[in-house]
């Protein structure tokens, strides 16, 4: 047999340096193969969720369009009909003379009227609060507080630091801040069991930001639960839809507390 | 350039495995089992490592160690392995580790068993190694995160850089027992770089684990 002249050792050497380099670029190569693989993914997502978020951007505007129509139908035909039915009942004179059971019976269905208009004007204003349009969101919310506040459900504290940002805001963002509130009102009246609550609005760096929390029993210690319901997203949907972000508090035993970043539109 | 070989060979090297071992004791709560397995391996091949240098300090033979080592050290990367597959490939690799162990076993007392490295297992070891590393990859790469943040891949690359690297050098052990001490010195020293740098890829690995805060803000 041929004696080789090969020197083992450089063999050996040359060996482990080539497989050194070969796994080590080989890893290198997976690396950027799969990171160039997860952007291509997450850029593909992003797409979707902007898809997503246009889509439920129509859904809202049709849902507040359908609710403004509702409202001012509400308002001015069932509210001046029933109106008009007041002033009939008002002007009514029975032909024997006034009697008690004529008395009664006007007092009473005057009444019964009254309320059915204070109620429609309720109703009206909760589907399509024109005070957001007219005079922005500061005064919906001062309005809406001041509602609630003299029910006696709730004692509302209102901190607004942030009133001109509030009065320039457009429409569809003021309207989904105004709903996020709404619904935390109603869940802390509905669910809470707080007796006070306190809304703080102030303005950081091209931010609005809001802190609302009441002293209620607070959220449950699976915070997933919370998400699941309906009131909840309902909140993340309009807020998604305006980019703004919240985070909540987990149960401490001390009320709910959320967190709302909100950015100011460039007009 | 002796003195330096011997600071880096009996201290700078086997010093390096703290790093990793630091990192894992510092964050340990957070560990899953893969990593806690490759901490308790790190332990163990610290350990020996140390009993080793001593011995080979006072003039005793290490075969015995090495022979053990390789055992334990087959042992504990195909138990971390193992975590990664379903049943079937569990069983398999536990099949495996028995099947090596007997030949490691038979090898050191009737074939190699003077004063040679065991050339036959630890290749045998080191091939499985890459194989099971190779698998993993298979594994890993369906997965939807970044393979940075994939705190298994560091170990994995770890495992793998070290043990393909070193192949040759575990198949010709007992060639470089004949050749000079120049050689000797240069193909370990390469050998204790490659093993650095499988620590630096554990110990990032274990960084990894720390404990992270969830905020649930969208």
């Amino acid at each position: 047999m041929q004696n080789t002249t090969d020197n083992i050792y450089i063999l050996v050497l040359l060996g482990m340096s080539g497989t050194f380099l070969l796994v080590a670029s080989f890893i290198f190569f997976s690396v950027r193969n799969q990171n160039k693989l997860l952007k291509q993914r997450q850029k593909f997502q992003q797409a979707q969720i902007e898809h997503q978020k246009e889509l439920l951007g129509a859904i809202i505007e049709s849902q507040e369009a359908e609710r403004k129509r509702i409202g001012q139908d509400l308002h001015d035909d069932v509210g001046t009909t029933v109106s008009g039915l007041r002033l009939l009942i008002e002007m009514f004179k029975p032909t024997g003379g006034e009697d008690k059971n004529h008395q009664d019976f006007t007092q009473s269905t005057k009444t019964i009227i009254d309320k059915i208009v204070k109620d429609v004007r309720n109703i009206s204003h909760n589907l399509s609060p024109t005070t957001l349009r007219y005079y922005g969101l500061a005064a919906a919310i001062t309005e809406h507080c001041t509602i609630i506040n003299q029910s006696g459900k709730l004692e509302i504290t209102l901190d607004n630091n942030a009133k001109q940002v509030l009065e320039q805001l457009p429409i569809s963002t003021s309207t989904a801040l105004y709903r996020v509130l709404e619904e935390l009102l109603n869940n802390t009246i509905k669910h809470s069991g707080a007796s006070k609550a306190n809304i703080d609005l102030r303005t950081e760096n091209d931010h609005i930001y809001i802190d609302y929390a009441d002293n209620g029993k607070g959220l449950p210690a699976n915070i997933e639960l919370v998400k699941k319901g309906m009131g909840m997203q309902n909140i993340e949907s309009r807020l998604l839809n305006i980019n703004a972000t919240y985070s909540l508090d987990p149960y401490m035993g001390k009320g709910f507390y959320i967190k709302i970043e909100c950015p100011i539109p460039k007009p | 350039m002796f003195n330096f070989y011997l600071i880096y060979a009996y201290y700078i090297v086997p010093a390096t495995i703290l790093i990793p071992v630091f990192i894992a004791i510092f964050n340990y709560q957070a560990l899953p089992k893969p990593f806690k397995i490759i901490f308790w391996f790190l332990i163990f091949s610290g350990t020996l490592n140390l009993v080793n240098l001593i011995a080979i300090k006072h003039g005793y033979n290490s075969i015995t160690l090495i022979n053990i080592y390789t055992i334990f050290e087959f042992i504990f990367l195909a138990l971390f392995y193992s975590e990664f597959f379903e049943k079937l490939g569990r069983r398999v690799i536990a099949v495996l580790m028995a099947v090596f162990t007997i030949i490691c076993v038979i090898n050191y007392f009737f074939i190699q068993n003077k004063i040679e490295f065991n050339t036959y297992t630890r290749p045998l070891g080191a091939i499985m190694l890459i194989v099971f590393s190779m698998l993993f990859i298979l594994k890993q790469t369906n997965d939807e995160e970044s393979w940075t943040d994939n705190k298994f891949n560091w170990i994995n690359a770890g495992i793998l850089l070290y043990y393909a690297s070193c192949l040759f050098m575990f198949i010709f052990s007992n060639y470089l027992l004949s050749a000079s001490q120049a050689v000797n010195r240069l193909v370990w020293s390469i050998h204790d770089t490659i093993l650095i740098f499988e620590y630096i890829l554990f110990a990032v690995g274990f960084n990894k684990c720390k404990t992270q805060q969830t905020i649930s803000t969208y």
